[in-house]
């Protein structure tokens, strides 16, 4: 099943399922960093950010590289804030 | 006229209502009796108002301001009122940035931004684009006094321009010590910054180990250089030192601690974004509590910036250029523009990320205030000088050096060469220089991506080549500089 979009739009509440996976981003650039992203269903990649985290180096986030988790937040301009996640482990996202 | 304020009222009383539009009004008429007092003449222009526009031929901007509507009344007020200095009042919620399309955009290839909000295109003679290379030759001097976002009071427009009022400048000697703060990994440039500006480096504090929290002391000098991270949205800046992205600034501890009449350069990514407190738990933006607390100017990023680690480029150059006119005396828009001029003019061609760089910095502040005092010529004292200069007072002189920067921009604007992206291969000479680079780094011609760009305007055929791919895990980039076939210029970007 691909990302479960509850809301398209900026800002709102929207769950995401995908698995977790850390990528150099922004390359040459004063933000450069070890980036979380959730590699979703259909491809897209989607830079996380966890609520009241670092957003250059988030541990809790980093510890999960690799497992499969469903996130709840908002989409904002160049991230996905984090209000909350859930851990499926690191089954393939499709067989959710 | 010295200097237009450019202010839409529809949009202040839908955000603040009527009665707060009549106070805004009320600070902007003692705005202007200060300036007045400093022999700089101010006009309020209600951009939204048929009647304030007819007489410059503009339609007015719709009740719902766009920012290509706000651009072509401001090139109408510019054209025929040719102001020292235009002041956008509020910030981009009531008079928008022009969303310029982002050069170093790329997707995996180039940075996050698809676009870079910017006040560059408002200092151009250009009309109205989203192309960033029409904007490469800024001629006026512009600044922002902004106010906060998604605010339903307007206490801190208010405060800003009381402040701007009040605001008296100071001897140079006050302005030579500074807060200087910089990333432990960025501190080779920082230092080399610092050096250029104020002769030395002395005093440079390093995150890690240092901040968040400042105390009064450490903020007290008026001059503030900051090259730390910033992320979007985000109260705070970051230090580095390998992976570890320590806080070393939070907007919240700043308050009461910043000496009035600071000027503030910072480098950061994001580090000027004004974004409603909503989004970070309440917590201003790092400009926005600066200014708040007694700083007079504060230029920084809309977006990501960029410069090296060791050396100085873009975000380092615009930023020194900034201050060092600011100690030379001159007034916060005159510095900005001349810190653009500078930084476009002294380069062949501008590259993808310094294109970026030059629109993604702008000013928040009154664009007239003079930090620093002038300090007057012994014939300016006589009572011949002043009596035969009574009535134009610095106007003159004033209108003298806006010639002369207008001409440096337009000169920059006719003869600064354009980036455009094409699908045209390297040269195969170039192809055979620099696949031997490639697979030195890890890199495969074939296979490593590439975008192209052609220099319109250089001398005969010149392409810029930018090749990136991931080795062991990291991107690596290669930039290719053909001229006529024939490789004239190549670096190569880490990822640190």
């Amino acid at each position: 099943m691909p990302a479960d979009r509850d809301a398209a739009q900026d800002g709102t509440a929207e769950c995401l399922r995908g698995r977790l996976c850390r990528e150099r981003l922004d390359l040459g650039s004063k933000s450069e960093r070890l980036a979380v992203l959730l590699v979703v269903d259909d491809g897209d990649r989607v830079v996380l950010r966890r609520a009241g985290a670092n957003p250059f180096r988030d541990p809790e986030l980093e510890a999960l590289e690799g497992q499969v988790l469903i996130v709840e937040g908002e989409r904002r301009s160049s991230y996905f804030l984090v209000r909350r996640y859930t851990v499926c482990g690191d089954e393939p996202p499709s067989a959710g | 006229m010295d200097k237009l304020v450019i202010v839409h009222r529809g949009a202040l009383r839908a955000k603040y209502g009527a009665t707060a539009l009549a106070k805004v009004d009320a600070a902007l008429k003692a705005l202007a009796t200060a300036d007045k007092r400093r022999g700089v003449d101010t006009l309020v222009v209600a951009v939204d108002l048929a009647s304030a526009m007819k007489p410059y031929g503009a339609a007015p901007v719709p009740a719902r301001p766009d920012a290509k509507a706000l651009k072509t009344a401001i090139d109408a007020l510019a054209r025929a009122r040719q102001p020292h200095y235009l002041m956008l009042l509020g910030g981009p919620d009531l008079l928008p940035m022009v969303p310029l399309k982002n050069p170093a955009h790329g997707g995996e290839l180039g940075d996050e931004d698809r676009i870079v909000p910017s006040d560059l295109p408002y200092a151009c003679e250009a009309a109205y684009s989203t192309d960033p290379n029409r904007f490469l030759g800024p001629t006026r001097v512009v600044g922002r006094l902004p106010d906060l976002p998604g605010a339903t009071r307007p206490d801190l427009l208010l405060q800003l321009i009381r402040a701007a009022s009040r605001h008296k400048g100071l001897p140079r000697a006050s302005f030579m010590d500074s807060f200087a703060l910089s990333a432990e990994v960025w501190q080779g440039s920082t230092r080399l910054s610092l050096t250029n500006t104020f002769g030395h480096a002395d005093g440079l504090r390093l995150s890690p180990p240092d901040g968040p929290k400042w105390n009064k002391a450490d903020l007290a000098p008026r001059m503030h250089f900051i090259n730390c991270h910033g992320a979007a949205d985000m109260p705070e800046y970051y230090g580095q030192r390998g992976e570890d992205f320590p806080v070393s600034m939070r907007s919240a501890l700043l308050r009461d601690r910043v000496t009035a009449g600071t000027v503030v350069a910072a480098e950061c990514c994001y580090g000027a974004q004004l974004f409603d407190p909503a989004l970070a738990d309440g917590d201003w933006p790092m400009a926005l509590r600066y200014l708040t607390d007694g700083a007079c100017a504060f230029l920084g990023s809309t977006t990501i910036a960029y410069g090296p680690s060791d050396g100085n480029g873009s975000a380092d150059l615009l930023c020194q250029y900034f201050l060092q006119r600011v100690l030379a005396g001159a007034s916060l828009g005159r510095a900005l523009l001349e810190a653009r001029q500078k930084f476009a003019g002294e380069r062949t061609h501008l590259d993808p990320m310094d294109l970026k760089t030059l629109g993604q910095f702008y000013l928040l502040g009154d664009p007239s205030l003079q930090p620093v005092a002038g300090v007057s010529h012994a014939l300016a004292r006589t009572k011949a000088f002043r009596k035969a200069f009574a009535t134009v007072e610095d106007r003159g002189v004033r209108g003298l050096r806006r010639e002369r920067l207008e001409r440096e921009g337009r000169n920059l604007a006719r003869s600064l060469p354009r980036l455009l992206p094409t699908e045209a291969a390297p040269a195969p000479a170039v192809l055979e220089a620099v696949r031997p680079m490639l697979k030195e780094s890890g890199l495969d011609a074939e296979h490593c991506a590439r975008v192209s760009y052609r220099i319109s305007g250089a001398p005969g055929h010149r392409a810029i080549h930018v090749y990136k791919g991931w080795v062991e895990r990291r991107l690596l980039a290669l930039i290719a500089t053909e001229q006529d076939g024939r490789l004239l210029h190549v670096r190569r970007m880490h990822a640190r």
